[in-house]
């Protein structure tokens, strides 16, 4: 089965994308996207706060679908399930905006947008608790912990988050997240 | 105790744990995907470290970024330190955040608020 994979990353949006990666993650390519988004963002006139706010988020983002995308048979010429997912970096008229793209399982869904739900429903103090009650009190795996990746990212951004989940094939969804960062 | 030294790489800091000095240094960068796997001999030596640590223990912490993940095993760096300081031994933690990166002082508070150890919040100009 082909998947037209662009109709599900596809971001409305007006304004300049600064940098995009669709594809499979592994540790190494981790590595070269981190410096391929900090020497694009090296090239720009930025301040430094905003500068790190950015890099920060890009780093925790990529990391959070390193651990936590599903594999999924996308192209039937490719005989193997990949661990797909995208990120893109845009700069609009007022915010630095992020947005990730991963497949999960449908029964996932209620969980992520619950998670979501709570920490876009903090104010700045509640969040500031709730991280180190994460921080403090659950078990950390390889794979990271207990979703502080995601407080931590609304933490630094200042924003809500805005998400979608788009069906797809076999019970299992696109989930894409946005996080935006004011320009000053 | 040999000391640990270990050269900083795009994703994980420079360390330097000396025990004839009481020196505990970690600076850099901090973003590595298994940050438990990098962590894992820093937090075996202070076990060792603190059966018989340095009357004074200075713990540098520079770090330009640390992810989520290794935001754990600094804890755990923090609370094997925090035994020190409870068993008698003086201990004090430096926790240094470039000019202006309220971010990296805002983490350092959060540490501060959790570990029982005397922080000093110290500005690097730029």
């Amino acid at each position: 089965m082909e998947v037209d994979i662009n109709s599900f990353i596809k971001v409305d949006f007006s304004g300049e994308i600064l940098f995009s990666f669709q594809g499979e993650l592994t540790s190494s390519k981790i590595t070269i996207l981190l410096e391929d988004i900090e020497t694009k963002l090296n090239e720009m006139d930025i301040d430094i706060k905003v500068y790190k706010k950015i890099y920060y988020i890009c780093v925790e983002s990529v990391q959070n679908l390193f651990h936590h995308s599903m594999t999924i048979h996308l192209n039937g010429s490719i005989n193997e399930d990949i661990r797909f997912c995208s990120i893109q970096l845009f700069k609009t008229d007022k915010y630095y905006s992020i947005v990730t793209g991963n497949f999960v399982k449908e029964e996932k869904i209620p969980e992520i947008a619950n998670h979501i739900e709570s920490i876009n429903g903090f104010s700045k103090d509640e969040l500031k608790d709730y991280y180190k009650k994460i921080l403090t009190n659950q078990e950390f795996s390889s794979k990271g912990g207990g979703g502080l990746g995601m407080i931590d990212i609304a933490r630094k951004a200042n924003n809500k988050y805005i998400y979608s989940f788009k069906p797809f094939v076999k019970e299992t969804a696109f989930f894409k997240l946005q996080i935006n960062i004011n320009q000053n | 105790m040999e000391p640990i030294k270990i050269e900083g790489t795009p994703k994980t800091p420079t360390v330097h744990f000396d025990a004839t000095t009481g020196l505990v240094e970690i600076k850099g960068r901090s973003i590595p995907e298994n940050s438990i796997e990098f962590y894992k001999s820093l937090i075996d030596w202070l076990d060792s470290y603190l059966t018989t640590p340095a009357k004074l223990t200075t713990v540098d912490i520079q770090l330009e970024y640390f992810n989520t993940s290794s935001s754990k095993c600094i804890l755990d760096v923090f609370k094997k330190l925090e035994a020190i300081y409870k068993s008698g031994h003086e201990v004090i933690i430096n926790w240094y955040y470039e000019e202006d990166d309220e971010d990296m002082l805002e983490a350092g508070e959060d540490y501060q608020s959790i570990i029982k150890i005397p922080f000093k919040m110290c500005e690097i100009e730029e």
